[in-house]
């Protein structure tokens, strides 16, 4: 029979190519654990690091989980939907994607079991949503502090020191101040507002992470263009366009009919900006900031006249440069108004490495911006700290949002463990069962912290359970010695609270799959198939 | 093929089945499509994951999606599919019970061909039988009133919401698209959905969706100094161009001195700066300072840096390259009127909305317009923590919208869960064996109320399992025929797997809908069966 005519099975019906996989559940569930396996190991204070080398060839060094899903490049479709749960985490809070990938393998790995018991995904769904609202409603039980003063740099740095010794451990007694008073230098009045983008990490290579410092105010890797490298007590004007004798936007001829015009022009060009930069610095200003060129003619002038003058290229840069110094951009080579100029305390290029850094320092706490300069032997090295500070960061923002805060240390997770446990006793029906279940996936924080760090799982997390039966609502793992003590280690709720909600939105939406259709690959230089062309030389 | 064919004489390379085969070709297509789908119809639906070729995931239950996206191949499957997703575009629903009644409807003629009963006589059959049906449609409206109306508007959106996302979100969205499509609502004018912008945040959950009587609109203030948050604002749209434009014609100046280089760098400005002074000169006018009124420029053309540093420095939030679209909705949400140039401005050219705020989220920057006067145009705000759960509810408001405008256009609603395929069935057989029926045609109209019958039973088989969804199917049947002539109505209630009242339970459809379902259900099986043979031309040099 031709081609054409064959039994029309929902393959045969579409292009070419193409493929179906019916009932997929158990095989996603596979999939997803074996991604939450992958990053289960980086969790916590006592994560290991993971190499991943990503599709360019770069080299990362980490044991943050979004970076490692992000470099990995996952394919599997169910597998992408806990990928994209981890990234919209880090959009989100900045924090705990690697806790809401293991809470949603668990999930999905009980809901296995569930499934292989007999109930329907349609009955596992509807539990794990009920459980899912109980469990916000518990954790909401569960604050036991809060974060009182925003600008208070000592109870800033108890916040946020769980969450950089989860990826920089034996660091975070350095790193915590660092971050704090980056932070709280940076905060606004009302801590709703505060930026992440006005605290900025600078990485350079060399020195120690001791050497690590945190700069009121904004630096940039870049000389001045001129001669003069510092100055104190500066007023700055910032202009928007070209330092250079104004242009017209059509194109421009000079319409020369003999030598003298030609002499008279280049001379009247010279005056002409002789005056412009003249009136500049008439008018008090020291330090000239342009994001785009000088011409020699011009930084000739403005050197003559005695002012530094900076080139930032950026236009975030840029914009960040006018918040630290209160500075607005002009458009135009005019002297500014009062209101128009900036103030800095100091100016001046440093030598740090290699590197040319150019600082603009404030004396004061109120400079709106901070930078953390991050010194350290390799790339690696300083990329993973920074990611670290970036979480640092985040979690001070999301405590911005949300002051709360929950006991670290596998505390919480007990807590909704006997909590959920609790619930689905009273709960009738069929219902229980799925809620049961959700609340053990909440075991597999502190058992993972146990395991991570060397210790017995199954005789720690026992010892935790009974202990906070017996209403020690703090007891945590110690992961140092592995015993169970009344944990000091705080987390932000918002994180908490993001990582349930969307572990579980990613968790109900593989369970909600009964059918996958791809279609054909499109086409593109396909990977390189592993290590084969190695064994052939 | 084995023998050969007429058509192996014409091209050596084509294929061809007929007769029987070629029904039979048809007729498992149709079947094949149907299977497909059957698992996705209802709120106990499930959903499909699409990976599209660049590993992109799709997540739905939405037949016209799955339709959409599913690249068919095959012929009879394919021109099914696009008939019901025709039918969509045009009215937002139905697409998934469409193409299993087509389905049954040709599963039924097969037995009846088998029987020795000619394709033509089946076809005119089941025309009739459409036709009656159609007739039978008319009689069971439920009118909206204007005492019942927001109710049941809500009770359509809920229905039709709940086919295609998750119960939790359904509740939420049906009351805000109810809302939508209200606020756009004019008396004596045709219902645009188009005045209903849907935007999309990407963050937080998929049910913090919500709908703001005003406008959002995805870009933000272009200049550092401009305000964030302003309250009382006129609002000026235009479509004015405030950036230097170069001529078209290929020009250039000459000069001599600097100074006549700076001269004419200056005049080349004049036209640009006049016309943000005019706005300058307007907000002076309008909004002395410590009145508390701002103004906010929302221009569709561009403006360049110069400009908008003139604005930033006089207080005004510029917006520039707004979508054109925007334009429409902002005059009907704030009032005024989008000009076109700046002489005499005024201020019956300008719109009123008490605040304006900006929103950054990554790098993206949003607008919100807000509390307008008597907004006529709103916007439905979707988020969700990635792409596809946005995707989802985007198509899902899309239908919804559509399902309300329907309903308001209609007058009048169905009921749903089953009620009139069950009930149609039953009228069908009673009218079968009437006297004006020729007996040849009789089975043929039965069939088509069996047709009409695959989507009560896959209703049945998604409520309940195994043996127990035919019987459901037949307590249905038989409700049915006991209350035949009266007005009760008895639908499925899937989560207890019950008859129920469908309209008590909150389940209506479209009455256009249905009848479109109806018609083309007729016309799509009448036009496959009428087939006698399949060719394929095929390609040049093409393997066999």
């Amino acid at each position: 029979m031709s081609k054409f005519i064959k039994n029309a099975g929902l393959p045969s019906m579409l292009k070419e190519g193409a493929s179906v996989q019916d009932d997929p559940l158990l095989k996603n569930i596979e999939a997803c654990k074996e991604l939450a396996k992958v990053t289960k190991s980086s969790y916590g204070p006592f994560g290991l690091n993971k190499m991943v080398i990503n599709h360019l060839g770069k080299l990362f060094v980490t044991h943050d989980a979004a970076v490692i899903l992000r470099e990995l490049e996952v394919q599997h479709p169910a597998a992408n939907l806990l990928v994209m749960a981890s990234k919209a985490m880090e959009e989100e809070v900045g924090d705990g994607s690697n806790f809401t990938i293991m809470l949603a393998g668990e999930l999905l790995a009980e809901a296995e079991s569930l499934k292989k018991k007999g109930l329907k995904p349609a009955e596992i769904i509807r539990g794990y949503t009920v459980a899912s609202k109980k469990c916000i409603e518990l954790l909401k039980e569960q604050v036991t502090g809060k974060l009182q003063d925003h600008r208070n740099v000592d109870e800033v740095v108890s916040c946020i020191k769980s969450s950089i010794a989860s990826k920089q451990y034996g660091n975070e007694d350095l790193l915590a101040p660092l971050i704090a008073r980056a932070c709280v230098n940076a905060a606004d009045k009302n801590p709703r507002n505060f930026s992440v983008d006005n605290v900025r990490t600078m990485k350079i290579r060399g020195g120690a992470l001791e050497d690590s410092e945190f700069i009121r105010g904004f630096c940039i890797q870049r000389g001045t263009e001129g001669l003069i490298k510092e100055v104190k007590n500066a007023k700055i004007a910032v202009y928007n366009c070209a330092v250079d004798a104004s242009a017209t936007e059509t194109k421009g001829n000079v319409l020369l009919e003999s030598a003298d015009e030609l002499l008279n022009f280049s001379k009247s060009e010279e005056e002409r900006l002789e005056k412009s930069v003249k009136a500049v610095a008439d008018s008090g200003i020291t330090v000239i900031v342009s994001n785009s060129n000088y011409s020699d003619l011009a930084l000739h002038f403005v050197e003559r006249y005695g002012m530094m003058a900076i080139k930032v290229a950026s236009k975030f840069e840029m914009k960040r440069m006018c918040l630290a110094v209160g500075a607005k951009q002009l458009v135009k080579l005019e002297p500014p108004s009062a209101e128009d100029t900036g103030n800095c305390d100091e100016i001046k290029v440093r030598e740090l490495g290699e590197t040319k850094v150019l600082s603009f320092i404030q004396d004061s706490d109120d400079s709106k911006l901070s930078t953390i300069v991050v010194r350290g032997a390799t790339e690696q090295m300083l990329d993973d700290v920074e990611r670290a500070i970036d979480d640092g960061i985040n979690t001070y923002k999301a405590l911005g949002r949300d002051p709360n805060l929950l006991a670290g240390a596998g505390a919480v997770d007990i807590e909704l463990y006997n909590g959920l446990n609790k619930y689905a006793d009273e709960t009738p029906g069929i219902d229980q069962y799925s809620i049961r279940c959700f609340g053990n996936a909440f075991e597999v924080g502190p058992r993972t912290l146990a395991e991570v760090a060397g210790h017995n799982s199954t005789e720690v997390l026992p010892n935790l359970v009974a202990k906070h039966a017996a209403g020690e609502k703090d007891a945590g793992i110690d992961v140092e010695s592995g015993d169970i003590v009344a944990t000091p280690i705080r987390d932000a709720y918002l994180t908490r609270f993001w990582s349930i909600s969307l572990a579980t939105d990613a968790v109900l939406n593989v369970l909600r799959v009964d059918q996958i259709i791809m279609s054909k690959p499109a086409g593109g230089p396909r990977p390189p198939k592993g290590g084969a062309r190695d064994d052939d030389e | 093929m084995a023998s050969t064919t007429a058509m192996q004489y014409l091209n050596p390379n084509g294929a061809s089945v007929q007769g029987r085969a070629a029904m039979h070709f048809s007729i498992s297509g149709a079947k094949g499509l149907m299977n497909v789908l059957r698992t996705n119809l209802g709120p106990m639906g499930t959903m499909k994951m699409l990976v599209g070729g660049a590993g992109q995931i799709k997540m739905t239950k939405d037949g016209s999606v799955l339709l959409g996206e599913m690249q068919i191949q095959h012929p009879t499957a394919a021109l099914i599919a696009r008939a019901s997703t025709a039918m969509d575009d045009e009215t937002g629903d139905g697409t998934t019970s469409t193409v299993i009644m087509i389905g049954e409807a040709l599963t039924h003629a097969d037995e009846l061909v088998a029987e020795g009963i000619h394709p033509r006589t089946i076809a005119e059959g089941f025309d009739l039988a459409a036709n009656e049906a159609i007739k039978f449609l008319e009689s069971r409206k439920i009118p909206i009133t204007p005492e019942n109306e927001r109710e049941m508007l809500d009770t359509i959106a809920r229905s039709s919401l709940s086919t295609k996302i998750q119960p939790e979100l359904v509740e939420k969205l049906a009351v805000n698209i109810v809302d939508a499509v209200l606020t756009i609502r004019r008396p004596e004018e045709q219902i645009d959905l188009h005045m209903v912008e849907i935007m999309h945040m990407k963050h937080k959950l998929g049910s913090e969706t919500k709908f703001i009587p005003g406008l959002v609109l995805d870009h933000g203030g272009r200049h550092p100094e401009m305000p964030r948050y302003v309250e009382n604002c006129y609002i000026l749209t235009c479509n004015v161009s405030l950036e230097y434009e170069k001529s078209e014609l290929n020009s250039g100046f000459y000069y001599k001195t600097a100074d006549q280089k700076e001269a004419m760098a200056n005049a080349e400005r004049k036209t640009v700066d006049s016309r943000c002074h005019a706005i300058v000169e307007l907000k002076n006018k309008l909004c002395p300072e410590g009145s508390g009124k701002n103004l906010v420029v929302i221009n569709q053309k561009g403006i360049d840096p110069m400009s908008l540093d003139i604005l930033a420095r006089n207080g005004i939030l510029g917006l520039r390259r707004a979508k054109r679209r925007n334009m429409e909705r902002i005059a009907l949400c704030c009032g005024g009127e989008a000009v076109n140039h700046f002489d005499d401005l005024n201020e019956s050219h300008l719109g009123w909305a008490e605040l304006v705020h900006e929103h950054v989220l990554g790098d993206e920057k949003y607008t919100f317009i807000e509390k307008p006067k008597t907004p006529l145009s709103g916007t439905i705000l979707l988020k969700g923590p990635n792409d596809h759960t946005i995707a989802q509810i985007k198509e899902a408001v899309r239908d919804g919208l559509r399902a309300v405008r329907n309903a308001i256009e209609d007058g009048c609603v169905v009921a749903g869960a089953g009620d009139f395929e069950s009930a149609c069935k039953v009228h069908l057989d009673h009218f079968a064996d009437k006297e004006e029926v020729k007996n040849e045609l009789t089975p043929c109209v039965k069939a088509f109320g069996d047709a009409l019958m695959g989507v009560p039973k896959v209703l049945a088989e998604s409520a309940a399992e195994g043996g127990a969804a035919p019987a459901l199917r037949h307590t249905l049947l038989r409700n049915q025929r006991e209350g035949y002539g009266t007005e009760s109505r008895f639908g499925l209630d899937l989560e207890s797997g019950c008859v129920t009242d469908p309209v008590a339970a909150g389940v209506v459809d479209n009455f256009r809908v249905k009848r479109q379902q109806l018609e083309a259900t007729a016309v799509i099986a009448t036009q496959l069966l009428l087939i006698d043979e399949v060719m394929k031309a095929g390609g040049r040099g093409a393997k066999e």
